[in-house]
């Protein structure tokens, strides 16, 4: 964890108080972010998200299931976080494990909404070839190479990078089988679907240090924190899913100020995101 | 030792350097036993320093100096300012914060044991009455102690408490040890003394207001 | 299968003694005192090293030497085929024992006694030669942290197929069930550090095999030789530029 001393501490907060923040920054301004996609060439879609001294990769794999028996008219998706030891030498052997899970089930909440999946950002009855037979299930891992906080929003960021540049191969189903056969399938090397992501949200997580929230908080100022909420919100406006952490409790007004800020901040991230994305995608075509 | 020459000249591991008859083996360069070559250990720029006109062994030291600066890291001989943290009989345990003028990147312990805290009467000396946690010491180190901590000494003049903080919650600085017990002696007494006179004010104002 | 074209081509495109390009980064993770990405052809992989640090489990800590430890892991994503396996399986602790013998062979530990040093690999694309890709990029590593070191450590396997030895096998050559050899060397002290191999070969082919590994390996040399010594100049460089800017401001 980062040790620091009460000054340091002191200079942190008082920063955040006037607007000022130790890099420089103001309370709701992020640090650069860079996207590149299409790091890991096996998979479906991939995406590498650099914020300040956070980056993290998130990667997309497509392969067709079965539909659950509750809903046969959606596909599957999984979300999971891995932090690599090379961002902190704890998370050596096991030691990365809860915070992964805290992040996969974060990343769950935001991104894929409840059991019914009716408030998912991804659209999940595109993923169904044959309603209750043949579904893709999507497999989304996260990892985390080197850590300076604001992780969720970062793993976010990247997973929506990577949807975009992911490619699903497009299906052709033979003559239709006996109703309780599988039916025979037929999956395209050339042709490829591409993911719609319009509706994916972004995250943002505001991070409470006294007064004031900022976001994108750097390692050191989320070792200050006394909560922080995280919100992911789609290009509509919709909220898509909220999480609350920290210790400390928050008055209700306060939490819908913050979804108001985090509404402004998000639509400035995603437009930066969509423009970031874009370049990364010609980048790639280019080379 | 002066620098020969300024080549910049950019080296990575392993490679050969000189003959060790010729050349010694400075920072960042080593001698290989089996053939008696030098060869580099780090990766950076190569500098040839000239040896000293008067000293015995006239090989010139060649050594290679990296990009990256280290934490600086307590060795025997070296001034260190630390926290003192725990208080016990026989020593205080304290946190070793910079070394010389650098603050050190990563965590080092020290101990200061009871007879080394100052030259004299080493025996009589009481643990509790020379420092108190969250004393700011600066001490040398006398060796690399124990597996776990440094053995710190104060036993100089120049070393000892440089910045505390008084029972009044006043931060104090001195000059020497005994000035400290002095001072930490006066402000309790004048902290009675006002906490005495504040009472007596509340009082009388009480009193003519009734 | 045919692996060797009768032109004398292999299923990717390169002739039996070439191999896959290779590409580095260094300095990638910010928090870490060394860092650096290593490519061969599709196989990447991220070593960061920690240290020397002090010693996290006392009872380990060693008073003249420094100790050495290594973790290999794989991403989810890094096969073909998508897995999900238990952190620690028995292949990635056998690789991480060998990556850390390797290294604590070429590190100086003897100059830094009671301390730590941690490395990390970390598997970010599969494609055959992870082990050797793994090893180049924890010798670029410790060079980033400035680590003393005997030499560097670099590494390339060959094989044997189709009566053809073959350098720096990638995953379909690599699991067409033929001999695999691992090399490590210490290229200027011109010592070999590591050899694996599985499978079976004739005594005089293992040489050639071999003999083409240690070509690899030196190969390697060359190209980590080369970008260290441009980084470290684009380093200066940046440096200079700083220190000039900051002069004029100062001037000014």
């Amino acid at each position: 964890m980062v040790g620091l001393s009460e000054g340091e501490q002191e200079f942190i907060k008082g920063g955040i108080a006037q607007d000022l923040r130790s890099d420089g920054r103001k309370r709701y301004t992020y640090r650069p972010i860079y996207v590149e996609t299409g790091v890991i060439p096996q998979a479906n879609g991939s995406a590498r998200v650099r914020m300040g001294s956070t980056d993290v990769i998130a990667s997309v794999k497509a392969e067709l299931g079965r539909p659950s028996a509750m809903q046969p008219d959606k596909g599957k998706v999984a979300i999971f976080v891995d932090c690599s030891p090379t961002a902190e030498p704890t998370f050596e052997g096991r030691g990365g494990e809860e915070l992964s899970a805290e992040l996969s089930s974060a990343l769950q909440h935001c991104l894929l909404g409840g059991k019914s999946g009716a408030g998912a950002g991804i659209d999940l009855s595109s993923l169904v070839v044959v309603e209750g037979k043949v579904c893709w299930d999507l497999y989304i891992d996260g990892l985390v190479i080197s850590s300076d906080g604001n992780l969720l929003d970062a793993l976010g960021a990247a997973i929506k990078a990577a949807l975009s540049n992911t490619g699903i191969p497009s299906v052709h189903v033979a003559a239709e089988a006996a109703s309780d056969e599988q039916p025979e399938v037929d999956i395209s090397d050339e042709e490829f679907l591409q993911f719609d992501t319009s509706g994916v949200p972004v995250i943002t997580t505001l991070t409470k240090v006294g007064k004031h929230y900022i976001v994108d908080a750097t390692l050191e100022e989320e070792s200050q924190m006394s909560s922080a909420v995280s919100i992911s919100i789609n290009r509509q406006g919709h909220i898509c899913g909220m999480i609350k952490r920290g210790g400390v409790g928050l008055d209700p007004s306060v939490i819908l100020d913050m979804i108001s800020v985090a509404n402004f901040v998000s639509r400035q991230l995603m437009d930066k995101l969509d423009s970031e994305i874009a370049a990364a995608d010609a980048d790639e075509d280019e080379s | 030792m002066v620098v020969k020459e300024e080549e910049m000249v950019l080296v990575t591991p392993g490679e050969v350097l000189g003959k060790a008859t010729e050349v010694k083996a400075g920072k960042g360069a080593y001698v290989a036993k089996h053939n008696g070559l030098v060869y580099a250990s780090l990766t950076g720029l190569l500098r040839t320093l000239s040896p000293p006109p008067d000293s015995p062994d006239q090989r010139p030291t060649v050594e290679v100096t990296g990009h990256k600066a280290h934490g600086p890291v307590p060795e025997p001989g070296s001034v260190v300012i630390a926290r003192v943290t725990k208080v016990m009989t026989r020593m205080a345990s304290a946190d070793i914060m910079c070394v010389g003028a650098k603050s050190v990147r990563e965590k080092f312990s020290g101990i200061i044991r009871q007879q080394d805290v100052r030259a004299t009467e080493i025996d009589k000396v009481d643990m509790h009455l020379s420092f108190r946690p969250g004393d700011i010491v600066r001490a040398s180190v006398l060796s690399l102690g124990d597996a776990r901590a440094y053995f710190l000494s104060t036993a100089k003049n120049d070393l000892g408490v440089v910045s505390a903080e008084s029972t009044a919650g006043k931060l104090v600085y001195c000059i020497s040890k005994y000035d400290l017990n002095i001072i930490l002696f006066y402000s309790f007494w004048i902290f009675c003394i006002l906490q005495i006179a504040s009472n007596i004010i509340s009082f009388i104002t009480l009193f003519k207001f009734s | 299968m045919e692996f060797v074209s009768p032109e004398g081509l292999r299923l990717d495109g390169r002739r039996p003694t070439e191999m896959r390009q290779l590409r580095a980064e260094i300095g990638n993770v910010a928090k870490a005192d060394g860092s650096a990405v290593f490519e061969m052809g599709n196989t990447k992989v991220i070593a960061a090293v920690y240290g020397p640090r002090e010693v996290q489990n006392k009872s380990q800590q060693m008073s003249d030497q420094a100790l050495v430890r290594c973790e290999y892991s794989m991403a989810n994503f890094s096969t073909g085929d998508r897995m999900r396996k238990p952190k620690g399986d028995r292949r990635s602790t056998e690789i991480s024992l060998v990556i850390r013998q390797t290294m604590e062979a070429c590190i100086l530990t003897h100059l830094m006694p009671r301390s730590q040093i941690d490395i990390f690999v970390q598997v970010l694309q599969a494609d055959g030669g992870t082990r050797s890709a793994c090893i180049n990029a924890a010798t670029l590593a410790l060079q980033d942290a400035g680590i003393p070191m005997r030499d560097i450590v670099t590494s390339c396997s060959a094989g044997y197929l189709n009566s053809t030895p073959l350098l720096d096998l990638n995953y379909v050559e690599d699991s067409a069930g033929g001999p695999d050899v691992t090399v490590g060397i210490l290229p200027t002290l011109d010592k070999v550090t590591l050899l694996q191999m599985d499978a079976k070969l004739p005594t005089n082919t293992f040489e050639d095999v071999m003999q083409l590994a240690i070509e690899g390996c030196k190969a390697v040399a060359n190209y980590i030789r080369e970008v260290r010594k441009f980084l470290l100049i684009a380093v200066d460089i940046v440096g200079l530029c700083l220190v000039i800017k900051f002069r004029i401001t100062f001037v000014f």
